[in-house]
C-alpha cells in the first residue's frame, strides 16, 4: 500500500520543488489562458489550483512528460471546458473560416496607448470561441502551431487557418481602434 | 511575373507564409524568400502581419500570477499533499521523537516498578518486559506516525520497508546510527518484532498496542 492511496497524498521534497517551480514558470500562462480564452477571472485561480493538484496526483506522468507545459495546459483546458461548457459562445465552423478571411492589409502603428491595448484585448475576447482559443494559445500562451494542434487535437493546417481568420478579424478591429 | 503565375506561386507558399507570419522565430525558407523578393503583396502581408501579431502579443502578454492565486495553489497542495521533509530534518525528527520515547520509558519504568503490587503474569495491568528493541519499535512508530500522516495507512510490510529505508538513509547520510539513542548496531526489524505478537495489523493498531504496553510497563527487559 502506498502513501498516495490514502486520503492525503504525499510528495517528495523534489516533487514539491518541481511543482513550485512550475507554478512560478507556467502559472501566469495558465492564468492568462483562462482569462483570455474564457474571459473568466473569477474562476481562474480555482482552476489553476486544481490543475496543479491533478498534476501532483499524477506527478510521475508529468515528470516523464517532455513538455510539462502542454501537460498542464491540457488539464487546464479540460477543466475549463467542463466548467464553462454552457457559457461558451457558439463556434464558427472551420469550413466557413476560409471564406471569411480577407486579404486587405491595414497599416499598423507600433505605438499604442493603454486604452488601445484594452480595446485589442476586447477584440480578442469578441472572437468566436474556436478562433479565440487558437489566438490566445499563440499570442498569450506563446505556443507554436504544432503545440496548438496537439493541445486542441486538430490538424496543423486547421490551427493555421483559424489563426489566419482570427488575425483578419483582429486587423479589422485594429482599423476601428485607430479611427478612435 | 503575370498575375496567374504569381497567384499560383502565392498559393504554393501560402502555408509557409502563414507560419512565418504567426509563429515567432520561424524564418522564410530560401524558396519562400525568393518568392517574397518577387512578390510585393506577400512581402507586405508578411511584414504587416508580423507587426500586428507582435502588438497583440504585447497586449495579451501574461501578467505575473496574482498573490491570491499563488496562495490558493500552495494552500491546495498543502491541504492535499504532505511533502517529505528536507534530508537534514528527518534525522533531527528521529532524534527528537526517539528521545521523547526513551524519556517516557524512563519515567514509566520507575513509576510502575514502584507500585510493587502488580506481578508479572497477572492478567490486568500485567507488567510487560520491554526489550531495548521494543523501545526502538515504539519510537519508530511514533516517529513515523508524526512524520507522515499517511503512515497510519501503511500495511505491516509497507511499514517494514519504510523503516528499512530510514535506517539505510541514516547510515548513508550520517555514516553511523549514532543519532539513535538505542545504538547504531540495533536491528531495525521493527514490525516483525512486535507486530506479530501484538496482533496489530497496521501502524495505528501497533501504536495503540505499544502505548498500552508502555502504560503497563513494570520493568525493563535487562533489569
Amino acid at each position: 500500500m502506498g502513501a498516495r492511496s490514502g486520503l492525503r497524498g504525499s510528495l517528495s521534497a523534489d516533487e514539491r520543488a518541481l511543482l513550485d517551480r512550475l507554478v512560478s514558470e507556467l502559472g501566469p500562462r495558465l492564468f492568462a489562458y483562462i482569462r483570455r480564452a474564457y474571459g473568466n477571472l473569477q474562476d481562474a485561480e480555482d482552476i489553476v489550483a486544481e490543475t496543479f493538484c491533478r498534476a501532483a496526483k499524477n506527478i510521475g506522468a508529468m515528470r516523464q512528460s517532455t513538455r510539462p507545459d502542454l501537460y498542464l495546459l491540457t488539464i487546464t483546458r479540460n477543466l475549463c471546458r467542463d466548467r464553462f461548457r454552457r457559457q461558451r459562445p457558439e463556434a464558427v465552423p472551420d469550413d466557413k473560416l476560409e471564406r471569411q478571411a480577407a486579404d486587405s492589409v491595414e497599416p499598423v502603428d507600433a505605438a499604442l496607448t493603454g486604452e488601445q491595448m484594452e480595446l485589442m484585448r476586447a477584440a480578442v475576447a469578441e472572437l468566436p470561441a474556436n478562433l479565440r482559443e487558437v489566438a490566445v494559445l499563440r499570442l498569450s500562451v506563446g505556443l507554436k502551431f504544432e503545440q496548438i494542434a496537439e493541445v486542441l487535437h486538430i490538424p496543423l493546417g486547421t490551427a493555421l487557418s483559424r489563426m489566419h481568420t482570427a488575425v483578419q478579424r483582429l486587423r479589422q478591429s485594429m482599423g476601428l481602434i485607430h479611427e478612435r | 511575373m503575370n498575375d496567374e503565375r504569381r497567384d499560383n506561386a502565392c498559393e504554393r507558399h501560402r502555408e509557409e507564409l502563414l507560419r512565418c507570419s504567426y509563429d515567432a522565430g520561424v524564418e522564410p525558407s530560401p524558396d519562400l524568400r525568393a518568392h517574397l523578393d518577387a512578390c510585393e503583396p506577400c512581402r507586405v502581408l508578411l511584414d504587416e502581419t508580423r507587426s500586428l501579431v507582435q502588438l497583440f502579443s504585447t497586449a495579451l502578454r501574461p501578467e505575473p500570477l496574482p498573490s491570491s492565486a499563488r496562495q490558493r495553489i500552495v494552500s491546495r497542495l498543502d491541504a492535499e499533499f504532505r511533502t517529505g521533509r528536507h534530508r537534514w530534518v528527518l534525522p533531527l525528527r528521529i532524534l527528537g521523537t526517539a528521545a521523547a520515547a526513551c524519556l517516557l520509558v524512563a519515567v514509566l519504568v520507575p513509576w510502575r516498578g514502584g507500585v510493587g503490587d502488580t506481578k508479572p503474569g497477572t492478567e490486568t495491568g500485567e507488567p510487560v518486559a520491554l526489550s531495548e528493541n521494543d523501545t526502538a519499535v515504539i519510537a519508530a512508530a511514533w516517529m513515523l506516525s508524526s512524520w507522515d500522516d499517511a503512515a497510519i495507512e501503511y500495511s505491516v510490510d509497507a511499514l517494514s520497508e519504510k523503516v528499512a529505508d530510514v535506517s539505510q538513509m541514516l547510515e548513508r547520510e550520517e555514516g553511523s546510527g549514532s543519532l539513535l539513542p538505542w545504538g547504531a548496531d540495533d536491528d531495525w526489524d521493527l514490525p516483525t518484532v512486535d507486530m506479530e505478537t501484538s496482533g496489530a495489523r497496521d501502524i495505528r493498531g501497533f501504536c495503540a498496542v505499544s502505548a498500552d504496553r508502555l502504560a503497563h510497563l513494570a520493568k525493563p527487559a535487562r533489569a
